[in-house]
């Protein structure tokens, strides 16, 4: 079961990077002819003012962009507003559930874009997500021979959660940044009994919609970005076996961010 | 673009959202312990354990809490019903909820093993059941069909029976009522509680049982109504009737108990402390028993050595304390009896019991008559087994049956030399009905018979009159009861086989009492004759006729008892008169007293009365005892073919009369023949015979002949009787039969003997001569006494006739190896001893002849007797004795389809010394001495001794006639001798004139003729000739002077002489013919010119070879070959002349 879930999930991932790259060279080629369709408005950046690059530190992408030059970065700085870039990060973290699962460890991959706009403080990510919080509890029940019985559930939740960002990049080598998007939740109640006698494993699915609410930050190291991220989510956990809850929580999760 | 592929994936996942689904593993093999189980099992219900694999529970709510364990689903499915129980419909969840788990029916065990409840509240109708178990993602489940049986618990409703004792032997109870479940080796228990006491039986069987259907682990799984248990002997000890409550329980695993206790009473044995009276009487007793648990109903038996006695009744104190009862007769007297209570649970009291001691007593079984009139004083008679004197005058009472008032005494009186008899007179005026007779003898025991007899009052029959309507105190006076057929409704009930008849004084005093005539015979529905008997006391009487079907006739002033005798005519010359006036008659007869007066009673040919003639009266004279009287009839108001019934009647009203006196045309021609009833048998060749069984019982008899031809004679006799008028009633066949086929013989008959002559014995002429006497009713036994006995095997109770013959010894010469009339049947009513049979033991008086002397050669006795209620006439014959006169009827004797001879019958043909000569077809006549009274003369005259030779001579044999009426005959038949016919000839007749026939013929001047016939060879002989009878029997020359012969060949004729003249009918040219040829008498032995004219009437068949009879005015034709056409005719025909 849990293999078949890896590759449940390997799946979803799988399926989500290769509709990501896809549009990403589609994005390219709509950058490369990135001038606005007829009749549509001027573009921000025509009439904004570019920033100050001797005063705004780089953003973490665009220096790890620019690392291999000054000219590069340069040409970063200059290009902030006019140039797309793609974001990867990895994190992993931990969970608290505010669904009265048990804390837990919570793994993530985000991919999207920094759009060339707003001096690129605005960007579209897909972050993908797993964790599996349990639970266990003993109940008292005479229809049981044993007069009780101890359940442990496992509750296997895959978050899809496409969200737009909001990157403060003035602040140089540290990007605040947060986010909102909803988050498709691919959930998995799996329900057994521990005691003696043993209850075989019912597992219950459903797929449900939440949303999730990315707090954090980016600091630039290396050729990319560490970052830390507070992520709050919310969505609805109406399993036969968990009863009326949801997936709500705050995961705390460090990870490293690449920006191409 | 991926703003686009974004918002389609979060499309996607809001859509994939509703997606939700659980996966359970699978449940298998699930089975059920038990498989049949009770819907109403109280405390915690029944449990049904399931085992198989799979059954996972699901824990849900988790995070929400609570969190409650969802356990699959129990589902049972109604498969099919058990017999006639109600059915569920549709699906049946097992209560289980996850947020009540208190309130649930499962339980869950492991994933191999749950278990449900089934509770009496759950209500479940009972059936067999699929069963589903599916676990909570509501896709994954397992079925067993068939598998669960639900039965309801037993019901019982009764317990039979509801009491039983257990002291003294095991007992069987049988439990009724519903849902009794049985398997192979289970059966339900029955439960008995009370007080401390708790008791459980398996049942031995059950029965009215239906299949349970299903597949069960039990085998022939069933329930039933009905179950039988044994509780042990001594299981249960009580000292006092204890009230056990009683449940039903099945057996596990549906073990239910019924819920509704149904009582069985456990009663102890019945205890006796005392018996009073000490002693019994073999008529009955009373006694009362002390003592304890004696239940209503209870039986009393008296246990006498063998003999057991039941109690006829029994009461029972309320507090069962003491017992009231009471026997019937059969207690065997001089026995000590055990007295034993035996309750209706069958425990009898404890042993050794109380005694008692049996007395001798009267025990009552009969009386007679049966039937009372409710207007005279009856004598009954009653018997008893035994009546020890002295009896007090106030010992016999009775009352109407079955109650006990209003009780009339009756005057008794002993009967001599009947010890266990008494006489009884049942006083007029008592109500109609059944009444019982209590007597009570020295003994102190007390006997009744019930229903003893019967007082009705029914008086539906109308009587007509006596013939003779008087009597002689001196005599016996045989009388004829008419009864009036026209009366009308309701009073023309018939004559019932056999009625009682009383004469009861006219006017009588308050203790007159009716006399009983004797011999009473039914003739038929109109017709009784009987006698008075001798010593009736002269009075008026009126006549009382009681049917045994309780209807009553009577006659006021019907019958009159002289101090004088009546005066009897035997004999009218001449025996018809002319239809004119002047006609002058002699009557002859006895005890004509002076200023008598004769009247005439006359009818037509068809029986319808006419005006009697004017008569006047002539003198009377006596000489000795005969006596004469002349009287003058004015026959012009009469017409030829009436006949009339002479009456001579004397001062004092006693008559006499004669039948019968017939009316002829002037020319003294016979009247027109008649038709008779058939006979049972063609026959031609045979002879004719009439003769008296008593003066009032007259009959016709067929003898012998062939059925066309001498091979095939005949051995029958047939009899019919015939009335004054001449009336004749059907024949019969008679039960004695000639000793050997005989035809074309002759025949006479002298008093009441018939005499048969000659003949042919169905080859060859015969010299054999034999007689049979004419049963008188007067000359049987009669049953004297009768006794009972109580036995263990006899007679069933109820009413029995008997009746008793005697047989004769082969030597006997008036009915040799024959047997008598049988007596007048007597009533027995067989009383009920309850286990007992009876023996019933008759005695008789042997027969007597008229002078009251026994008669001879009496060697044994026959015993006929009715079955059980049968009718009079049913008797038939079960026994017999060899001398001794008292018959034991045991009951054990199969009843024969012998029946007692009937009245008319002769006795048994007796053989008689041989003709001289073979003949047949030869004349017979007969005639008394003509100086010597009671002397006759048999004359056997001419025949043909063969083909070839037909005789001249005669022989004649000596009769003797004593004073008794018995007829002793000569040795030997005496030869004629040389005093022979002119002329030999057969098929021939003969007459005997004398003074009775023809007033020319001067008193005691007496002529044989011989007519006509066949030569040897069948040729014409037409010769007449008269010989006079000589003192001696010997018979003067055969003279043919002036006797004139046949103008026309005759032969196989009937005769008769009458009226002055001599008549032949029929046989005309050796064949059948219609008419009729007369010769007028003249100066013996002359017949007058004109002689053997032509009568001028036309029988209704041509006869041949017929046989004919006189009697008084009537001559009967029988049979014979006939113009029907008919070689041997069953034909009959009566003229009257």
């Amino acid at each position: 079961m849990r293999n078949s879930m890896l590759i449940w999930i390997a799946t979803l991932m799988a399926q989500t990077v290769t509709a990501h790259a896809q549009p990403t060279s589609s994005a390219n080629a709509s950058a490369s002819a990135s001038e606005p369709p007829a009749g549509s408005p001027p573009a921000p950046e025509a009439t904004a003012p570019a920033p100050a690059p001797a005063t705004a530190p780089a953003p973490v992408g665009e220096q790890a962009q620019a690392a291999p030059s000054q000219e590069a970065l340069a040409a970063a700085s200059r290009d902030d507003n006019s140039r797309a870039s793609i974001i990867i990060s990895a994190k992993a973290g931990g969970l608290a559930s505010f669904g009265g699962l048990a804390p837990f460890g919570i793994w993530g991959l985000d991919a999207g874009f920094i759009l060339p706009v707003q001096q690129r403080r605005l960007a579209i990510m897909v972050a993908f997500d797993y964790t599996q919080p349990t639970q266990t509890g003993t109940e008292m029940d005479p229809r049981v021979a044993s007069g009780s019985y101890t359940w442990h559930l496992t509750e296997q939740q895959v978050h899809i959660m496409p969200a737009l960002y909001y990157r403060a990049t003035q602040f140089g080598r540290v990007v605040p940044y947060g986010g909102i998007g909803p988050r498709i939740e691919l959930l998995r109640s799996k329900v057994k009994g521990t005691s003696t006698p043993t209850i075989t494993q019912t597992s219950e699915s459903s797929t449900t919609v939440g949303v999730g609410l990315p707090v954090g930050a980016e600091f630039q190291i290396g050729p990319g970005c560490a970052l830390a991220e507070l992520l709050l989510t919310y969505g609805n956990l109406d399993h036969t076996a968990t009863g009326l809850s949801n997936t709500g929580g705050a995961a705390l999760s460090l990870g490293y961010r690449f920006v191409f | 673009m991926i703003r686009r592929r974004l918002f389609q994936l979060w499309c996607l996942c809001a859509v994939a959202g509703c997606s939700h689904q659980i996966e359970s593993p699978q449940p298998a093999s699930v089975a059920l312990s038990p498989d049949l189980v009770c819907n109403a099992k109280p405390t915690g219900g029944a449990t049904v354990t399931l085992t198989g694999a799979g059954f996972t529970p699901m824990p849900s709510n988790t995070l929400a809490a609570p969190t409650r364990l969802l356990l699959p689903t129990i589902k049972l499915y109604h498969a099919s019903a058990i017999g006639d129980l109600a059915t569920p419909t549709g699906e049946i969840i097992v209560s289980d909820d996850a947020s009540q788990p208190s309130a649930s029916r499962v339980q869950w065990h492991s994933e191999s093993e749950m278990s449900f409840q089934i509770l009496a509240s759950d209500g479940i109708a009972p059936g067999v059941f699929d069963l589903e178990v599916t676990n909570p993602d509501g896709k994954h489940a397992a079925m067993l069909s068939q598998g669960l049986a639900i039965v309801p618990p037993p019901q019982l409703t009764r317990l039979a029976p509801a009491a039983i004792c257990v002291d003294q032997a095991d007992q069987m109870v049988i439990a009724e009522g519903a849902n009794l479940l049985a398997f192979d080796g289970a059966l339900p228990v029955l439960r008995l509680q009370a007080n401390t006491t708790d008791k459980t039986y398996t049942a031995l069987s059950v029965s009215d049982c239906v299949n349970i259907v299903g597949n069960l682990v039990e085998k022939n799984a069933r329930l039933c109504k009905q179950a039988t248990f044994l509780i042990p002997k001594a299981d249960i000890a009580v000292t006092s009737a204890t009230a056990f409550s009683a449940t039903l329980t099945n057996p596990a695993p549906a073990d239910c108990a019924s819920s509704t206790p149904v009582t069985l009473t456990i009663e102890p044995p019945p205890r006796v402390t005392q018996v009073s009276p000490a002693t019994v009487c073999t008529g009955g007793a009373a006694l009362t028993i002390q003592g304890a648990n004696f239940l209503p109903g209870a039986q009393v038996t008296l246990q006498c050595g063998n003999v057991p006695l039941t109690a006829t009744a029994s009461t029972v104190a309320a507090d069962g304390t003491s017992l009231s009862v009471q026997f019937g007769p059969g207690a065997p007297p001089e026995t000590e009896c055990s007295v034993i209570v035996r309750n209706t649970d069958s425990c009898i009291d404890s042993t050794p019991h109380r005694t008692v001691s049996v007395v001798s007593g009267p025990i009552l079984f009969a009386a007679d008559p049966a039937v009372a009139y409710a207007n005279i004083n009856t004598r009954v008679t009653f018997y008893a087994t035994a009546i020890r004197q002295p009896v007090a005058i106030n010992a016999v009472h009775i009352t109407p049956h079955g109650a006990a008032t209003p009780m009339t005494e009756l005057v008794w009186n002993a009967v001599p030399n009947f010890p266990n008899r008494l006489q009884v007179i049942v006083p007029s005026g008592l109500a109609p009905g059944a009444y019982d007779i209590h007597f009570q003898d020295s003994t102190g025991c007390p006997s009744r018979l019930d229903n003893a007899f019967d007082v009705t009052a029914t008086a539906t029959v109308t009587l007509k009159k006596l013939v003779p309507a008087f009597g002689y105190t001196g005599s016996d006076t045989d009388v004829t009861i008419l009864r009036d057929t026209e009366a009308p409704l309701p009073g023309n009930h018939p004559f019932v086989q056999t009625p009682r008849v009383f004469l009861n004084p006219t006017n009588s005093a308050s203790t007159d009492v009716a006399v009983e005539l004797m011999s009473v015979a039914y003739l038929d529905n109109d017709r009784l004759t009987g006698t008075v008997p001798n010593g009736t006391p002269v009075n008026d009487y009126d006549v009382i006729v009681v049917n045994p079907d309780k209807t009553v006739g009577r006659l006021v002033g019907g019958f009159k008892v002289h101090e004088a005798p009546p005066p009897v005519i035997h004999v009218a010359v001449p025996a018809s008169i002319v239809a004119n006036a002047g006609q002058s008659v002699v009557l002859t007869g006895t005890n004509f007293e002076p200023n008598n007066v004769v009247a005439l009673q006359c009818v037509d040919a068809a029986g319808s009365p006419v005006a009697a003639p004017a008569v006047t009266q002539g003198a009377t004279s006596c000489q000795a005892s005969t006596c004469t009287k002349t009287i003058n009839i004015n026959g012009s108001t009469l017409a030829a073919g009436n006949v009339c019934v002479a009456s001579l009647t004397n001062p004092n009203g006693a008559f006499g009369e004669y039948s019968a006196i017939g009316v002829t045309n002037s020319s003294r021609n016979l009247n027109s023949p008649k038709a008779g009833p058939n006979l049972v048998m063609g026959r031609r060749g045979l002879s004719a015979a009439a003769g008296q069984a008593t003066a009032a019982s007259r009959f016709v008899y067929a003898i012998g002949g062939d059925s066309g031809t001498v091979a095939g004679a005949y051995d029958t006799v047939e009899f019919a009787s015939v009335d004054l008028f001449g009336t004749i009633s059907p024949f019969a066949i008679s039960p004695h039969k000639l000793r050997a086929p005989r035809t074309l013989g002759g025949t006479a008959t002298i008093g009441r003997y018939v005499y048969y002559v000659g003949g042919n014995s169905g080859g060859n002429a015969s010299t054999a001569v034999e007689r049979a006497l004419i049963l008188s009713p007067k000359e049987t036994p009669i049953i004297a006494d009768l006794d009972f006995a109580l036995v263990s095997m006899g007679l069933a109770p109820g009413e029995y006739r008997y009746r008793v013959s005697a047989v004769f010894a082969a030597n006997d010469s008036d009915n040799p190896d024959g047997e008598s009339l049988a007596s007048d049947a007597f009533t027995v009513r067989v009383p009920a001893f309850t286990g007992r049979g009876i023996n019933v033991s008759l005695t008789w008086r042997a027969p007597v002849d008229s002078l009251g002397a026994p008669l001879p050669n009496v060697v044994g006795y026959r015993v006929y007797r009715s079955p059980v209620g049968g009718l009079p006439g049913t008797e038939t014959l079960i026994g017999s004795t060899t001398g001794a006169r008292s018959f034991i009827d045991d009951g054990s004797a199969t009843a024969s389809m012998q029946k007692p001879v009937p009245l008319g019958s002769t006795g048994a043909w007796a053989q008689l010394p041989n003709l001289g000569s073979q003949r047949e077809g030869l004349a017979i006549a007969w005639a008394e001495d003509p100086t010597t009274a009671g002397t006759f003369y048999l004359y056997a005259i001419g025949g043909r001794q063969n083909t070839s030779t037909a005789l001249r001579t005669y022989e004649y044999l000596t009769i003797t006639t004593n004073a008794n009426g018995q007829q002793t005959v000569g040795a030997a038949w005496i030869a004629g001798g040389t005093n022979q016919l002119a002329v030999a000839r057969w098929l021939h007749g003969a007459w005997v004139a004398d003074n009775t026939v023809a007033t020319i013929y001067p008193a005691g001047s007496k002529f044989v003729f011989a007519g006509g016939g066949q030569t040897a060879a069948g040729g014409s002989q037409t010769t007449v000739e008269a010989a006079q009878v000589l003192a001696g029997g010997a018979l003067g020359p055969w003279n043919d002077s002036g006797v004139r012969d046949f103008g026309a060949s005759s032969s196989g004729y009937g005769v008769a002489a009458a009226n002055g003249s001599l008549y032949t009918f029929g046989g005309q040219n050796g064949g059948p013919s219609v008419g009729s040829k007369a010769a007028v008498l003249s100066t013996p032995p002359a017949l007058a010119s004109g002689a053997w004219n032509d009568e001028g009437l036309a029988m209704t068949h041509g006869r041949f070879l017929l046989g004919s009879a006189v009697q008084s005015a009537f001559i009967f034709l029988i049979g014979g070959q006939t113009d029907e056409p008919s070689l041997a005719s069953k034909t009959t025909e009566l003229v009257i002349w």
